[in-house]
């Protein structure tokens, strides 16, 4: 299988180092990074400091990184320093570009939000110091997994990001629930491990190196060279790594079990952590992008994932449930991307994913209320055949719509990869969206509805557009020809979500059989992965014994 | 999986109808029947999140004396109903508890509890109370445990995870089953009885089939329709004899406590004939027991050895000391509190006339409810003039309503949740035509359903995804905002008009026409019962304001537990504001003089709004603006802004060195988990008029409910009182008092890992049974409880005999006081009389504590202990 592909620009050879900029953004960014850790390492709680205060730490470590993103991206964007820079000293190296740039902007932000919710919600508990030590250990984790500037370093930051996560999620030790879900993960994630250091030892057997850098400069070489099956099975290890970390079907079973641990936790794990995987395989799509076994792998389990999650979490009963499969979907979507080779999509889909889902977790205490702000009698028809009308004819609307907006903005291009299904997916949103107004015989609401499409449609085209523009020097833009088998994938997937488009309309029209409420009955017990995964874990003797 | 049939399960493959047939069946399925309304009884009903109201834990229990209940409930479910005894050891010594209340806690458990005194000596008692390293300590929670279920045997017996499985099955089924919408498929056949659904269901769902269960799903296939049927096909094959039938249903029940409390209130009170969800939830149970014990054969043996072995147990001396303890602290408290009431109200002489001043009339009279809330704020306000009197009184106002916003989908219950709505109000724009009207319930329900497209478009399997795409990075900012609470997660309910705007142009108002209009008759009935009850019948002062009271809280989903109680968990706006809106109205006025209520026609009603988060009142636009109210509205609303802030002021206190500032932040921060402490604290309810309390701090402790025995000649009005807001009081007395003693079993746990599940309830982490009662953070501050576990004590001010008379009228108001569930205390003549089951009014004990120091009843307890 050959991979069709683009070409990595040498601009990744180019190695800063030693100018006087350079050091000192170096030592910002540790500084950084080194005062997360005394946050978590020294025993400030012990010297009578209250949690308030490694809270109030915490956010001011982040702010001080906020800043040096910040003038990194002036740098960046003047032209001082290069993309792809690589920060050296000290025998560690860190590789600034703008995807870095944005990750460690989002993780900052995040954290400083989630820290000053948790200053509140956890007051009184006997473990808040525990908890912002943690948290402190967790995002300094994460912010080196973004920052470093080479896959060793990366592979440890991993593996610490999962050790954080771990305590976090045994917050209370003596719920026997908390330590189940958090030895699942804990199983997982040690396989995720495994899947990453064989990369590691693969990539060092082939490159000779660790350095982003010099990997991709390399690339092209190794391709010519005919040794590209080696970097297939390479990228393949990355992606199996990544699927691990991302919670992708069937590694997803850890998170909607990580409710045991408090609302911020799981604000920052679904937010924050989660999106690990999407990044490694981001920053890697110079690498990935050369095997499209890799890629089809992506795109196939991602798509899978994406409607696994969806049905899932449409079927879930309690808030934070929902919104744990939504994660695990909207994840599933994100590698879809990745594997569709539209990485910037994928990008921008995890930063606004993130800033959404940390949302919806923190505010979950919303939900009633929210509920009873949509709590309205419903006018019109039900009736099968009214829907489906009302559907095909919001199917023509949007249609149109998506046509005259997306080509003046110019995200319809074919030349962009993955737009077909990117497409699609927004043609079958929109029509959703204008199909159930056109059923409620209000005009004022179909105005509204189409007037609040178009919206949703520039919205999407500007935030694209402007995530296309950030990441063009960082991950690899090679255009996907379709082969016959890729056809056959991506008409599957988009056949994928058209089916799950209409179950849904026919669903919401109140209707039943007895295949649907099987299906439904499956879907809430969530296919029993879980099931299976307990056992797994029993087997292995991981399972507590009574608390 | 090896599945073992016993012999007598062949029998179980009989039709339903065959069986029906045969007349001992039948008449066995009745007494299976009669057994299951037993236990039903035992469970405590449980309000969804939306109506969240107290529920006294032992409502089911009041037959059984305190002590009774504990050791009963005990023998079938693991929990806890007394304070530990470090906790009340150190309250003794905290409170310097006197050795003479010890000892009249003593002498008089010895005549409440039967064989007290062989049990625990009164030297032992003394030892006791004070011995810390106590060598045997508190029981733990299961220690009295007879009945288990099958799950729990195997789980003992060979480690397995079995309850927590099959309650989070439960769960699960009756979460998909009673969901309101949170999950955007729901669940098939919510519309047909639990038992159905739920066999549909686990017919096909293979969890437990894989999870160690084998078999499950073939079992369920093979349940008779009908459910009681398949209970007795059930009980037959785990051989649990008629006489363990009870226990063992119960047992089955509190597995699942959460659930069975939610369908307890489902079937009782919502619906007009009870429904068998009750029994389904047996059924459900059972069937994963027999799942349990098909897989594990031998437990059923396990069962008969242990039921030989059981005896019943008399209670323990460390449960009696413990008993003694709460029962001397309880009194000590109560002498404290008398000590403050009855020297001031030194012959009931004073009651009446003494509430005008010497100036002549009063300037305001204001009605607030019975909340302990209420009782800090009265006094400030009273503090400020004393042109001004408060009175105490439910908080609907005796209007049992039902309330329906503009444009809203539904109408929401404003009255307790005992009592059925009798009339409706819906949101009028205020001299609005028809068309203004229309217009702003069209604009309304645009706002309605375009939320709800944007849900849909948000949740929705394919949406979801270009949802985040388009619209996620705007969450960024919304973060921020709410982080800084500029914003709330979820814009307040008819946000669109700046509060006082709302406040004058939507009223709530009584249909004068079409179906649910109420005829002035009813209208002046409804008005005369209020006042009489209240007991304003004469004296009227120029502004009487009726204030209702609501919390605002940010992003907390138990926020109908900071409500009104008394209003169904909702805010009491509605109610005042019909309440002002009903005595406002000349022809009320005329029909109550001709009742023999004569109101001035200078006196103007006003509604009110007590935030009990911020202690702020609103008051709302009155009706009409004769005879100059304004100057006194304005001197009005300016004693109540700074009794507002002497409340903030003195609430501060109580959160620790907080400032005034700081309580307002509490009701926007998003994060906050503490909004305020609502009715913690709690201990008791004073019936009787204002003045025997006005002069006393009640620290916010204490339910205040009006009454003037002079103007009730019947003693309806007191008949009234103590058979419906006591027994209100004392559920919510009785809830925080759980949650406190035993937040396993009775609260709703951390917080911080609440889970809203179907809209209706909370989970606690990843799932498990239905939580009820208040959160930990409710009643523990972190460092030190907030809610003194107390039982009530109601302290009325009126002769005993007519205390009595409802006494020997009502058998719950017996129980209650008989049975220890509250202390029932009578002001009469001066005196104070407790009265008891057995000895009826007995005399309270004079304080005396001053004679007797708290060191030397401490050195004498010490003696004791060294002759030990």
């Amino acid at each position: 299988m050959r991979a069709a592909l683009g070409v990595v620009a040498n601009r990744f050879s180019v190695e800063l180092e030693g100018t006087g900029m350079w050091v000192f953004e170096w030592f910002g960014v540790v500084s950084a990074l080194a005062g997360l850790l005394l946050v978590w390492g020294l025993p400030l709680h012990r010297l009578g400091m209250t949690p308030l205060v490694l809270a109030r730490a915490t956010q001011i470590c982040l702010a001080w990184m906020l800043v040096q993103v910040a003038g990194l991206t002036v740098g960046l964007v003047s032209g001082m320093s290069r993309p792809g820079g690589v920060l050296e000293g000290f025998g560690g190296s860190l590789y600034i570009d703008s995807l870095t740039l944005v990750m460690a902007a989002l993780i900052s932000t995040l954290g400083i939000v989630v820290a000053r919710f948790a200053i509140r919600y956890l007051d009184g508990q006997p473990r808040q110091a525990y908890f912002f030590r943690w948290f402190a250990f967790t995002l300094a984790a994460v912010l080196s997994l973004v920052l470093v500037g080479d896959l060793l370093s990366l592979t440890l930051a991993w593996i610490a990001t999962s050790t954080g996560l771990h305590q976090l999620l045994t917050f209370h030790p003596d719920r026997r629930e908390a330590v189940i879900a958090a030895r699942t993960k804990f199983v997982i994630s040690r396989l995720g491990d495994a899947f990453l250091i064989l990369g590691l030892v693969l990539t060092y057997r082939e490159f000779g190196s660790w350095r982003y850098d010099q990997v991709f400069a390399a690339v092209e070489g190794v391709q010519a060279a005919g040794r590209s099956q080696a970097l297939v099975w390479i990228a393949v290890a990355y992606v199996l790594g990544a699927m691990t970390k991302s919670a992708q079907f069937p590694f997803h079973s850890w998170l909607p079990n990580t409710m045991e641990t408090p609302t911020p936790v799981s604000a920052l794990m679904h937010a924050g952590v989660i999106n690990a995987g999407g990044f490694l395989i981001i920053r890697l799509s110079p690498l990935v992008a050369q095997s499209t076994l890799a890629l089809d792998l992506l795109a196939l389990i991602g798509a899978f994932t994406a409607l696994f999650g969806a049905l899932v979490a449409s079927t879930q009963t309690s808030v934070k449930r929902s919104l744990a499969f939504s994660t695990v979907a909207q994840m599933g979507f994100m590698m879809l991307q990745c594997g569709l080779g539209a990485f910037s999509a994928a990008l921008l889909h995890i930063v606004a994913h993130s800033a959404y889902k940390a949302h919806a977790f923190l505010s979950s205490g919303s939900v009633l209320e929210a509920a009873q702000s949509r709590r309205v009698n419903w006018r019109g028809s039900e009736r099968w055949g009214h829907v489906l009308v009302a559907n095909l004819a919001a199917l023509v609307i949007a249609s149109v719509m998506l046509s005259i907006v997306g080509y003046s903005f110019g995200i319809l291009g074919t030349d962009k990869p993955g737009a077909i299904v990117l497409s699609l997916v927004m043609l079958l949103a929109l029509t959703q969206l204008i199909g159930s107004s056109l059923t409620r015989r209000s005009p004022a609401l179909v105005v509204r509805t189409l007037l609040a499409s178009c919206g949703i449609v520039i919205a999407y085209a500007m935030s694209f557009r402007v995530f296309d523009l950030l990441l063009a020097q960082s991950v690899s833009h090679s255009a996907k020809s379709l082969s016959p088998w890729d056809a056959l994938l991506v008409g599957s997937v988009m056949i994928g979500f058209a089916a799950m488009t209409l179950l849904s309309i026919r669903v919401k029209s109140g209707h039943s059989s007895q295949w649907l409420a099987r299906l439904h009955t499956h879907a809430a017990a969530g296919f029993y992965i879980d099931v299976f995964w307990r056992r797994f874990i029993k087997r292995l003797g991981a399972l507590p014994s009574a608390l | 999986m090896v599945t073992v049939h016993r012999p007598n399960s062949q029998n179980t493959k009989v039709s339903p109808a065959r069986r029906e047939a045969s007349p001992s069946v039948g008449e066995s399925l009745t007494d299976l029947r009669a057994q299951i309304d037993r236990v039903r009884q035992w469970v405590a009903p449980l309000w969804p999140l939306s109506d969240f109201v107290a529920v006294n834990p032992w409502v089911g229990m009041t037959e059984h004396s305190f002590l009774d209940a504990r050791h009963q409930l005990r023998r079938v479910r693991s929990c806890e109903s007394l304070p530990s005894l470090e906790y009340l050891q150190r309250e003794l010594q905290e409170r310097s508890v006197s050795r003479q209340t010890l000892l009249a806690a003593w002498e008089h458990c010895r005549t409440e509890v039967p064989g007290f005194a062989e049990q625990l000596s009164r030297e032992e008692f003394l030892v006791r109370a004070t011995l810390r390293d106590s060598a045997d300590a508190d029981e733990p929670r299961d220690s009295d445990r007879r009945v288990w279920t099958f799950a729990e045997l195997a789980d003992q017996r060979f480690s397995t995870d079995y309850s927590a499985l099959v309650v989070q099955e439960v769960s699960r089924h009756c979460a998909g089953h009673f969901d309101e919408g949170q999950a955007t498929w729901a669940a098939p056949n919510q519309s047909a009885p639990l038992y159905e659904a739920w066999r549909k269901v686990a017919e096909v769902d293979r969890t437990l089939d894989w999870s160690g269960l084998a078999g499950t799903t073939l079992l369920v296939r093979r349940l008779p329709s009908d459910s009681l049927v398949a209970l007795a096909d059930m009980l037959r094959e785990l051989r649990i004899s008629p006489e363990r039938q009870a226990d063992y249903l119960a047992a089955l029940a509190f597995s699942v406590n959460g659930w069975a409390s939610f369908i307890r209130r489902s079937g009782d009170v919502v619906d007009a004939e009870p429904n068998d969800d009750f029994v389904a939830l047996l059924a459900m149970r059972m069937a994963y027991d027999l799942a349990v014990v098909r897989n594990h054969p031998g437990l059923i043996d396990l069962v008969d050895t242990e039921h030989a072995a059981e005896e019943s147990t008399p209670f323990s001396a460390g449960v009696l000391t413990r008993y003694a303890l709460l029962n001397a602290l309880e009194s000590h408290e109560r002498e404290d509190l008398l000590a403050k009431l009855v020297p001031g109200a030194s012959s009931e002489e004073s009651h009446g006339e003494t509430d005008v001043p010497e100036t002549g009339r009063l300037m305001a009279q204001l009605v607030f409810c019975i909340d302990v809330r209420s009782e800090v704020l009265a006094r400030h306000l009273e503090a400020q003039s004393r042109h001004l009197r408060t009175f105490g009184f439910a908080g609907f106002f005796g209007l049992a309503l039902e309330h329906q916003h503009l444009g809203g989908a539904s109408s929401v219950a404003q009255c307790p949740v005992l009592l059925q709505p009798s009339f409706r109000v819906t949101d009028v724009v205020r001299d609005g035509d028809r068309d203004s009207n229309s217009a702003i319930t069209q604009r309304n329900w645009l706002r309605r359903a375009g939320n709800k497209l944007a849900k849909a478009f948000q949740a929705g399997n394919t949406s979801c995804f270009t949802f985040v795409e388009s619209l996620g990075l705007g969450y960024i900012i919304k973060l921020v905002t709410d982080s800084c609470s500029w914003t709330r997660p979820v814009r307040e309910a008819g946000a669109s008009l700046d509060s006082h705007k709302r406040d004058a142009v939507v009223v709530p108002q009584l249909p004068e026409s079409g179906p649910h209009a109420i005829s002035l008759e009813r209208r002046i009935d409804l008005a005369e019962a209020m006042l009489r009850n209240l007991g304003l019948t004469r004296d009227f002062a120029r502004v009487v304001v009726f204030c209702g009271h609501g919390s605002a809280v940010t992003n907390n989903p138990l926020k109908a537990g900071f409500d009104c109680g008394a209003c169904g968990g909702h805010s009491g706006e509605p109610n005042a504001r019909i309440a002002a809106d009903l005595l406002e109205d000349g022809a009320v006025r005329a029909g109550l003089a001709e009742r023999g209520i004569v109101i001035p026609s200078d006196t103007l009603f006003v509604a009110g709004l007590h935030v009990t988060t911020t202690d702020e009142v609103r008051l709302f636009p009155p009706r009409r603006a004769e005879h100059d109210h304004g100057r006194d509205l304005m001197r009005l609303n300016e004693h109540l802004a700074a009794a507002s802030a002497a409340t903030r002021q003195e609430r501060s206190t109580r959160l620790q060195g907080q400032t005034e500032r700081d309580l307002l932040r509490r009701c926007r921060d998003w994060s906050e988990v503490r909004p305020e402490w609502a009715l913690a604290g709690n201990q008791a309810f004073i019936v009787g008029p204002r003045e025997a309390t006005s002069s006393v701090n009640l620290a916010g402790r204490v339910f205040l409910h009006s009454y003037d025995e002079s103007r009730d000649p019947t003693g309806n009005v007191l008949e009234l009182i103590l058979t419906a807001p006591m027994v209100v009081a004392n559920w919510i007395n009785l809830q925080y008092y759980a949650s406190t003693v035993d937040n396993v079993a009775f609260g709703s746990g951390d917080k911080a890992i609440h889970n809203v599940v179907g809209q209706i309830g909370i989970l606690q982490g990843n799932g498990g049974d239905l939580a009820t009662g208040l959160a930990w953070q409710s009643v523990h501050d972190g460092e030190r409880l907030q809610h003194a576990p107390r039982r009530l004590s109601v302290i009325v001010h009126a002769r005993r005999s007519r205390i009595q008379a409802v006494i020997e009228k009502h058998e719950l108001v017996s129980q209650l006081a008989g049975n220890g569930w509250l202390t029932l205390v009578a002001i009469d003549q001066g005196r104070a009389y407790r009265w008891t089951a057995g000895a009826g009014w007995v005399l309270e004990r004079e304080p005396e504590r001053l004679n007797d120091s708290v060191t030397d009843s401490e050195v004498q307890l010490e003696a004791v202990q060294a002759e030990h």
